[in-house]
């Protein structure tokens, strides 16, 4: 395969990964704020609504809607802690995808530089 | 780095115990679910003896009231918390309590509601209102029969001029059966619609500040502009009053 071809391949996979990698990224970071907001919404109301100060309606039994409401706010901060590493390791594949289709395209080039000469 | 770290470590310690928890409540409800309902939403029903008066109010449960073959009052509803019923020297008063209620993870909300079937007979006073609920009646008799609600929709059947109408926001619809005194329908920023039986003649004063009135029956013939009101009239010797602020009313 001529290196030209290769590389026309690599950046079309390439470009179609860092698509998808953006949108796992944001579904992530959406995950993370909505699950994190519903805990802190939830949480809090299920626990007045066991000290008979609200009325909750659910169709959840209410033993297990303090564990859920619980566990939606642990989950929602810990996924929100983890917002940073996720969008520091995608920013940092986006720069190595980067550089290294710089690399290739300059590659391509001269190879079909090379060929015409 | 360091930091990274940490915020690392943070997430999968919090994330672990998160999912854990939910895991726990999705198995504790599904062991209570074995067990009959886990929810906690009250379906019930209740008899009482025909009461001379009766008075519903809830906060935020639609009302609908009407006749049935029964020689009892049957109230059946659902909601979040039970309702209270007091009788007393022949009245029968149903209330919502009204504590603050928050709805979380439930579709059956929808089908919250106050359902009275009542014994035939001339009352001496029915009273439903809500706040934000709707109220349905359908043909009641009574000698002082009076609906409201704040921002709740009203469905009134078969009602004569001894209904009293009163609401805020909430659009009204009012089949009349007869009408032989005057009446008056308020219904601040909500829409009136009125169904008038073909052979009763109309004495209709409305008054609005920005609404608007819509009828095919009675064309710009029968009716003028007198003073702020719009007025219908076809020979009618009792007055129907309407009036809104910024509601619009439809005859039929």
């Amino acid at each position: 395969m001529r290196y030209r071809t290769f590389f026309r391949v690599y950046y079309t996979f390439g470009r179609i990964g860092l698509a998808l990698l953006f949108a796992l990224t944001a579904c992530y970071v959406f995950a993370a704020l909505g699950l994190l907001s519903l805990g802190i919404v939830a949480f809090p109301s299920v626990l007045l609504g066991r000290l008979g100060i609200l009325t909750v309606t659910s169709d959840i039994q209410s033993g297990a809607l303090l564990f859920l409401s619980a566990g939606a706010l642990l989950l929602g901060a810990g996924m929100s802690f983890g917002v940073i590493p996720v969008c520091r390791a995608a920013y940092g594949v986006l720069v190595r995808f980067v550089r290294r289709s710089a690399v290739r395209r300059e590659r391509a080039y001269n190879d079909e530089e090379d060929k015409t000469f | 780095m360091k930091r990274i770290r940490l915020f690392k470590i943070l997430c999968a310690v919090f994330s672990a115990a998160g999912a854990l928890m939910i895991a726990a409540g999705i198995y504790l409800h599904f062991r209570a679910s074995e067990n009959g309902y886990a929810g906690s939403v009250i379906t019930e029903t209740a008899e009482f003896e025909t009461p001379r008066e009766l008075v519903v109010i809830t906060t935020s449960m639609p009302i609908t009231a009407e006749y049935g073959d029964t020689d009892k009052v049957i109230v059946s509803y659902t909601g979040s918390l039970p309702l209270i019923f007091t009788e007393e020297k022949g009245m029968l008063r149903i209330t919502q309590n009204d504590t603050f209620t928050m709805t979380l993870f439930s579709a059956r909300t929808a089908e919250f509601g106050v359902h009275i079937t009542l014994p035939h007979k001339v009352y001496k006073r029915i009273s439903l209102s809500s706040s934000g609920g709707s109220v349905t009646s359908d043909c009641l008799a009574a000698e002082t029969l009076e609906f409201g609600t704040k921002s709740g929709d009203m469905r009134l059947l078969g009602i004569d001029e001894r209904a009293s109408v009163r609401t805020e926001s909430g659009s009204v619809y009012a089949e009349f059966s007869s009408f032989s005194s005057d009446m008056t329908v308020y219904a601040g920023a909500g829409d009136v619609t009125l169904l008038m039986p073909d052979e009763l003649s109309l004495y209709l004063e409305f008054f609005t500040e920005s609404g608007s009135f819509t009828s095919e029956r009675f064309d710009a013939t029968y009716w003028h502009e007198y003073g702020d009101a719009a007025v219908i009239y076809n020979g009618a010797k009792h007055r129907l009053r309407v009036s809104t602020s910024s509601g619009d009313l439809y005859i039929y």
